[in-house]
């Protein structure tokens, strides 16, 4: 029998596999927003449930706030399709409009409708052992777990069943209908995975930090590869381990262990975003700086070339003008003309004009053809 | 390696001697004049070592295939783009502080037709440079966006929103901004792009007048037929300059090949820039003529 | 039952509900820029960032000082525009994702400074719902003060620099050309919505303020097409739903500010979308019952057919444009259509506003007809 904390972890972590693997679709195309999005509207759907079922573990309730969460997202569709308004603006007041009004029918009916608000917003996920499945007597775990848990098998074996077609309908939508598929429904299917993950994820995580879930882990892990691919085993892979550190330090602070695990996935991504090799700022930088050194080297020697073959080197590759010249500044010109010294293709003559060496005419010369 | 390049005097003498060398060629009857310009985009060139001039008051277009850089050039003279190396000269001075002289019309493509403003609306803002802050467009402006709209054929519609006018229509009211300006150089890109017949009749119409009243025109041209018809002056790019001049020297067989045509239609490197500079300095000498 | 009297002669109902119209007046003027501009992302990020810089300030000051936390909500505002204002300039694919991500961190950093600092003792209490939805319509005079000085604030560089946001937000290539300073444009704009945002979060709540921003000009685009009418109604719209929200929440015990004001601009907004005259969809939708679509294209090429009756001694004459129009009885794109049947050789255009049927229009109209006279 695992003790209560380890169930925690457990929930947390398959909750982060559960939204990792729809998220990564929906970082592309611009479907990043609807992760936000469909938790706003989940929470009408559970307020909508309340009223006929009232016990809140009721397997009715998610079902009833995915069909709600979809409900909203077609309703902007179709908004969109009148041209009306651009989509993240409908979706900017959709949204909050369903939020506030479960928020309101909350408040109004306290009674038939007992859900804690702040428990919606920010999970309970410190309860879940508390809330476990019985069948025939027996204590099987939380139901949270078990939930989530199934949620994360059922996105798993979709995302498995339908990977070519998903992958079809958000790259290059016009080759999937033309190929017998309908891009439409597909992204539909998509987007109920969503929904019902995002109720699921609800419990655990609360609203806006399952949206996080949702795309977080994906963000990070498109840093990593360029393999579309990878990118399903990568993102799972951040989502778990940003939920053992998140919940060793919540544990340690005794704060919104929810929190805390995005806390962390966003200190990964900062340091992501910076550091990976290749990808990440530091590396792109170093790289660009390189390239415009050799790139304002070419131009030097190019220069330098040029008029040492019309004959007005003297005036114009003189070093102390040729920063007038090309219009560089001074320290620049001084670093790339030390810099070509050093790689030795030019040189500077005792009247203070610069020359090429051999190795210089020949790079100018290959400029040149290109 | 020890070398102490610009010690104080010897940087100022050397400046004075290269300040005077570029002067001969910063006459003032050049509207605009680069020197060495070279721009890349992550390092790739799209503009190499451009020596050229835009002589005042002619019809010039601005020719080359595509990616030729032609686009470049407008971004770097108005200063939307940083050059890697090179100068630009605008009515002989550097061309940071003369920008109030030019007058931009870019492609149509990024404009959100949605937007709600009429016609009038955006010609005006045309003329909101020259307002100042604060200030509200006044009757001065509304004259002469009106009349600017008049010179375009479109002024019964100044009061429609931009969206529901045409592609060819929707032009013409970006030509009329850039008339507003009271700029003596106006800079297109391919201002002839996607409208019908009859609104390029009007556009070139335009062209003219406003040549014919001493403003210098420079076009992004994609259409080599129409060339010859329209303009008096051409510039043939493709990274580098290839040839500039009187347009019917510019579009010579051996010049169109040189742009257009592959890699080994290139004539020695030595021949490129020698025959390049050869045609400045003959140009230039033309017209001291 | 709400009697306009009973309305006003509450001390404390009158200072919650100007204090909301004018929060929903100013949000309304900068959500159309917002609008215009297309940032509604950054308009979210800003709002939800508010809540960390809530938390810290409470943490720090051990206050429940509204101005503190205003403060806090702008700093972190701050913080979050800069770390994304790299972004804006750069690869505009990823950028949706990374600031969605980015809110949600910022938010998840909010709970987590709040959780920590109730879990020491505390002279304050700052509950965390109150942040969420804002509070429950209890407003004070402070309130009211502060929200006044800084849409009074806001309104300095609104005025001073309003040609340039507008050129900026609608060309922005352009507005480069004309030698203004985008990172200053755009720096106005930030200081102008972390402003905003920050005034309006404690009444509204972090969750909520971006649809305050959204909403009233999504809801006044409908009704016009005219930037100073469109800014008017927005404010206007604003307004509105900030009053009957405050209204609502005073009289529903229990009922935070946020949602009720949101709810009602929500209704706005979709009343806006079914029923504003000309982009209406109950609008469309009649129009389109009297019309086909193709059957603008034959509505026109019919008009000038039966003008060219008028005419048959020349070939080709050209109609005003204006005459061509008063037959016509859709008013919008006669010009696109006119221009769709030159490229078909249907029509020709004859002259500076004229245009002609050309024989096979006429061709294609006389099949047209005898098909339908049988």
């Amino acid at each position: 029998m695992i003790n209560a904390q380890m169930e925690i972890i457990l929930t947390v972590c398959l909750t982060a596999i559960a939204c990792a693997i729809p998220g990564v679709f929906l970082i592309f195309r611009k479907m990043s927003a609807y992760s936000c999005d469909i938790n706003h509207s989940v929470l009408l759907g559970i307020v909508a449930a309340f009223f006929f079922v009232q016990w809140i573990d009721s397997p009715a309730i998610v079902f009833s706030a995915g069909i709600v969460a979809i409900v909203a997202v077609l309703f902007v569709e179709k908004i969109n399709k009148t041209r009306l308004a651009k989509k993240d603006a409908i979706a900017g007041i959709v949204h909050p409009f369903m939020l506030s009004a479960a928020v309101i029918i909350i408040s109004m009916f306290a009674s038939r409708v007992s859900i804690d608000i702040d428990a919606a917003l920010l999970g309970e996920l410190a309860f879940t052992p508390l809330n476990r499945l019985q069948i025939m007597g027996y204590n099987l775990g939380p139901m949270a777990l078990w939930q989530i848990g199934g949620l994360a098998l059922l996105n798993i074996i979709f995302t498995f069943i339908f990977y070519k077609e998903l992958k079809l309908s958000i790259f290059d939508s016009g080759f999937a209908t033309t190929a017998g598929f309908a891009p439409k429904w597909i992204i539909y299917g998509l987007m109920v995975m969503v929904s019902f993950t995002s109720v699921a994820a609800f419990e655990v995580a609360g609203s806006i930090m399952t949206a996080g879930f949702i795309i977080g882990p994906a963000v990070i892990a498109s840093y990593f590869t360029k393999r579309f691919r990878n990118l399903f085993f990568i993102a799972p892979a951040v989502g778990v381990i940003s939920c053992l550190l998140g919940y060793k330090s919540a544990y340690l602070f005794g704060i919104s262990i929810a929190g805390m695990i995005m806390t962390v996935m966003g200190a990964i991504f900062f340091l992501t975003f910076l550091f990976v090799p290749g990808m990440g700022v530091v590396a792109k930088t170093i790289n660009k700086i390189k390239l415009k050194m050799e790139f304002s080297i070419n131009i030097l020697l190019v220069h330098l070339w040029q008029h040492e073959i019309l004959g007005d080197s003297a005036r114009k590759n003189s070093v102390d003008s040729v920063s007038v010249y090309l219009n560089w500044k001074s320290d620049f010109t001084e670093s790339i003309i030390k810099q070509s010294m050093n790689e030795q293709l030019l040189g500077l003559n005792t009247e203070g004009v610069l020359f090429l060496l051999p190795n210089g005419k020949i790079r100018a010369q290959n400029i040149l053809e290109r | 390696m020890n070398i102490k390049l610009f010690t104080g005097k010897k940087q100022r003498h050397a400046n004075k001697r290269a300040v005077t060398m570029l002067e001969y060629l910063r006459r003032l009857d050049v509207a605009i004049h680069t020197e060495d310009l070279t721009v890349a985009y992550n390092n790739e060139p799209a503009l190499w070592d451009i020596d050229m001039e835009i002589p005042k008051g002619v019809l010039m277009a601005i020719i080359g295939p595509n990616g030729a850089g032609k686009t470049t050039l407008l971004e770097a003279i108005l200063g939307l783009v940083k050059p890697n190396a090179g100068h630009i000269h605008i009515f002989g001075k550097p061309s940071k502080k003369q920008r109030k002289f030019i007058a931009y019309l870019p492609q149509r493509t990024n404009v959100d037709w949605d937007f709600p403003i009429s016609v009038l609306d955006m010609v005006l803002m045309g003329t909101y440079s020259s307002l100042g802050w604060i200030m509200r467009p006044n009757s001065a402006s509304r004259r002469k966006a009106l009349n600017a709209l008049k010179m375009v054929d479109m002024d019964e519609f100044k009061d429609m929103q931009i969206g529901e006018l045409s592609a060819s229509q929707q032009q013409k009211i970006f030509l009329a901004r850039a008339l507003v300006q009271d700029a003596d150089v106006f800079l297109m890109d391919e201002p002839f792009q996607g409208v019908d017949q009859a609104t390029e009749k009007t556009i070139i119409n335009t062209l003219r007048t406003l040549r014919d009243n001493g403003k210098t025109v420079a076009v992004v041209h994609y259409d080599l037929q129409t060339v010859t018809e329209y303009f008096d002056w051409a510039l043939l790019l493709n990274v580098r300059r290839i040839a500039a001049g009187p347009v019917k020297e510019v579009l010579t067989e051996e010049n169109l090949h040189l742009a257009y045509g592959g890699k080994s239609s290139f004539l020695s490197m030595e021949h490129t820039i020698t025959s390049g500079r050869v045609k400045n300095q003959a140009t230039a000498e033309k017209k001291d003529v | 039952m709400f009697s306009i009297f009973n309305i006003f002669e509450n001390y404390t109902l009158t200072i919650a509900l100007a204090g909301a119209a004018l929060l929903g007046s100013i949000s309304g003027i900068t959500g159309t820029l917002a609008m215009l501009k297309r940032q509604h992302l950054t308009v979210n990020l800003v709002s939800y960032a508010a809540l960390p810089g809530i938390a810290i300030a409470f943490i720090l000051t051990d206050t429940n000082s509204h101005l503190i936390f205003l403060i806090g909500a702008m700093l972190t505002g701050l913080l979050a525009i800069v770390q994304i204002s790299p972004l804006i300039r750069k690869k505009r694919g990823h950028q949706d994702r990374i600031l969605t991500f980015i809110l949600s961190v910022f938010f998840s950093l909010g709970i987590v400074l709040f959780t920590f600092a109730q879990s020491k003792p505390r002279a304050a209490q700052a509950g965390i719902e109150t942040f969420f939805f804002g509070q429950p319509s209890v407003a004070l005079m402070s309130d009211l003060k502060i929200i006044a000085v800084i849409a009074l604030f806001l309104s300095i560089p609104l005025l001073l620099f309003w040609k340039e946001l507008l050129i900026t937000a609608f060309d922005p290539v352009y507005a480069a050309a004309s030698g203004i300073s985008a990172i200053k444009i755009e720096a106005v704009f930030a200081a102008i919505l972390i402003g905003n945002v920050a005034a309006g979060v404690q009444t509204i709540g972090v969750m909520l303020m971006g649809a305050m921003l959204t909403a009233p000009p999504l809801a006044a685009r409908q009704w016009t097409n005219n930037i100073r009418i469109l800014l008017f109604l927005s404010a206007l719209f604003g307004m509105l739903s900030g009053i009957a929200g405050s209204a609502l929440s005073y009289h529903i015990q229990g009922l935070p500010t946020g949602p009720a004001i949101i709810v009602c601009a929500g209704l706005i907004t979709f009343l806006s979308f079914f029923f504003a005259p000309k982009r209406g969809l109950c609008f469309v939708y009649f129009r389109s019952k009297s019309e086909q679509a193709s059957a603008g294209l034959e509505a026109i090429l019919e008009v000038l057919y039966t003008l060219s009756h008028q005419h048959t001694d020349k070939d080709f004459y050209g109609h005003p444009y204006s005459v061509i129009q008063s037959i016509f009885p859709l008013k919008t794109n006669t010009y696109t259509i006119l221009s769709e049947l030159c490229t078909k050789g249907l029509a020709v255009q004859t002259g500076r506003n004229e245009w002609s049927i050309t024989p096979e229009g006429k061709k294609y109209m006389e099949e047209d007809l005898r098909g339908y006279v049988k």
